[in-house]
This record gives structure tokens, C-alpha cells and sequence, in this order.
């Protein structure tokens, strides 16, 4: 019974939903921030932080199940992985339309468009699109060996994602502290593949 | 690759303390400081589109607003004299007081 509740599709989907349920109940009631922030600049942190710990969540799935491959959570993870990345894509659109809400106008958002934190926001946000877009059995089957090729591009996002942060915020302890877990997990990777032997005592 | 990930870190590290756009101000007795209300009409007067809100940070007043060139910037100002010290857009320094 439990089994069945957990493995269905909408088991997940309410689970990636939850930041979301939190940041609509606020947009409705038009809460301001802490330090009286608008609504929709208040809510810029939190949709591109929930945006990026699901991608970073997404990301981390290969490499947890080489390091544990018997265990049946990264197993369960690796299966539903496409669908983190589509609920990040969802949150960095909510972000992004917060933003265009916030900035007001075009020319304001072209005059800062150059400056390092915004750019990569951008460009995180531009190969989100195609790997959303790409992220069902059908365009699976459709791109074969190409698929693999196209959403390696999530690693060029996630740079991007991360300097975007550090940049916005003025601050680089918060956005290291989430990002570190991923780059220590991706050098374990690495050294794996660079020391296929060392499996033997896995 | 650990090299390759020592290197990347202290990049990250580096850039980050240079994107910091915390400024200085003297200590000053809160007393003497401009009154929020008095440092937003100071700013409008001299062309701000906005000031949407302001804390104080390192002593200073920190700014969050429109310039008159309309970009939305964060700005440190001497909390006495309300002198503009820093201006930075999305951690892209705009202007800074040489000292």
C-alpha cells in the first residue's frame, strides 16, 4: 500500500510542488517581506533557491547511486530524476517572471542584463528551456544517443546557476554551501572513472 | 583533479570577496545619523527614481533603489552627510569613493 502511494508518479510531483504551494499561498495574499520587500521581490530568493536545489538534487542522483549502488532510495531517485529537472525548470520560470515583474521594464532589465550575475541567470534559464522540453520518453527515444549530449549542458547551467547567485546576493558562503556537496559528489565521479579498478572494493 | 578543484575554489573565493560590496563608514552615533525619511528626500531631490528601502550595513546607510539613469542599484551612503560611497548593480560596481 505504502509502496504503491510512494511509487506513483503523483507522489512526487506533490513533493517537488511543496516549496511551490508555500510561495503561491504567499503570492495570493500579497505578503510583503521582512524588511518590507514587495511580494514578487520577496519571492525572487526563494523560487530560484528552490529552482536550484532541485537541479543540484537532480544532479547528485549519479553519483549517489555509484557510490551506493545497492541502495533502493537512489534507485527510486534515479528513476523519477527527469522529473526533478522539470519541476527546477518550472521554479526558475516562476523566478524568472518574478523578476520581469520586479524590473518593471525592459530597458531597466537590458541596462543590467551585462552585469555578471544577471547574464548567467539568463543563460542558466535559456538551457533549462530545451532540456525541459526534451525531458519525456518521447524525446528520450527520439534523440537516442544525442539526449545524453544535450543535458550534459545542465553542468554548463549549474556553473552559471551558481555564479549567478553569488553574484546577486553579494555573498558567496550561502551559494557555496549548496553547491559544494554537488562539486565534492562530481569529483568522486571523476575520480572513479579515472580509477575504474578501485570498484573491486565497493 | 583535485588540483583542478583546489584552483576552481579559490577562483570562487576570490571572486566572491571581490563581488562583496560591503563598504566601511566610520562609527558614527546613531544619534547623528540621517533619518531614513531625511536621506530618501535627499535622494529624490537629487533625480532617484525610487528608494524602495534602506538598513544600515558597516555604518553606513545601504541603499536599495533606482538611480536616475534608472538602474536598480544598491548604494552605500555616509550616514552623517549622506555622501554617496559605493553603488553597485547586481554586484557590479558602479561607482566607488576612492579613500
Amino acid at each position: 500500500m505504502i509502496r504503491k502511494i510512494v511509487d506513483a508518479p503523483l507522489f512526487i510531483w506533490i513533493i517537488l510542488a511543496l516549496p511551490g504551494f508555500r510561495m503561491t499561498n504567499t503570492l495570493l495574499s500579497g505578503a510583503t517581506g521582512p524588511v518590507g520587500q514587495p511580494t514578487e521581490e520577496y519571492l525572487l530568493h526563494p523560487s530560484g533557491e528552490s529552482a536550484a536545489q532541485i537541479m543540484i538534487l537532480a544532479m547528485m542522483i549519479t553519483p549517489f547511486r555509484m557510490m551506493f549502488p545497492k541502495n533502493k532510495f537512489w534507485a527510486w531517485m534515479l528513476k523519477r530524476r527527469r522529473y526533478f529537472g522539470v519541476a527546477a525548470f518550472v521554479y526558475a520560470v516562476f523566478h524568472t517572471v518574478l523578476y520581469i515583474v520586479d524590473m518593471g521594464t525592459v530597458r531597466a532589465m537590458l541596462d543590467e542584463f551585462t552585469a555578471l550575475g544577471i547574464w548567467t541567470g539568463w543563460l542558466a534559464f535559456f538551457i533549462f528551456i530545451p532540456l525541459a522540453l526534451t525531458s519525456n520518453d518521447y524525446s528520450v527515444r527520439a534523440l537516442g544517443s544525442s539526449w545524453k549530449t544535450v543535458h550534459r549542458f545542465v553542468y554548463v547551467a549549474a556553473i552559471a546557476t551558481l555564479v549567478h547567485w553569488i553574484f546577486v546576493h553579494n555573498n558567496i558562503g550561502p551559494a557555496l554551501a549548496r553547491f559544494v556537496p554537488l562539486a565534492l559528489l562530481e569529483g568522486y565521479r571523476i575520480w572513479r572513472m579515472m580509477n575504474p579498478k578501485s570498484m573491486a572494493g565497493a | 583533479m583535485k588540483n583542478v578543484l583546489a584552483i576552481t575554489l579559490v577562483l570562487l573565493v576570490s571572486a566572491g570577496a571581490q563581488a562583496s560590496g560591503i563598504y566601511e563608514c566610520d562609527a558614527v552615533d546613531r544619534s547623528e545619523w540621517l533619518t531614513e525619511e531625511r536621506l530618501t528626500q535627499q535622494l529624490i531631490e537629487s533625480g532617484w527614481q525610487e528608494v524602495r528601502r534602506m538598513k544600515p550595513d558597516g555604518g553606513c546607510w545601504e541603499v536599495y533603489g533606482t538611480t536616475p539613469d534608472g538602474q536598480r542599484v544598491e548604494g552605500y551612503f555616509d550616514p552623517v552627510t549622506g555622501e554617496q560611497l559605493l553603488l553597485a548593480q547586481r554586484g557590479r560596481i558602479l561607482f566607488r569613493k576612492e579613500d
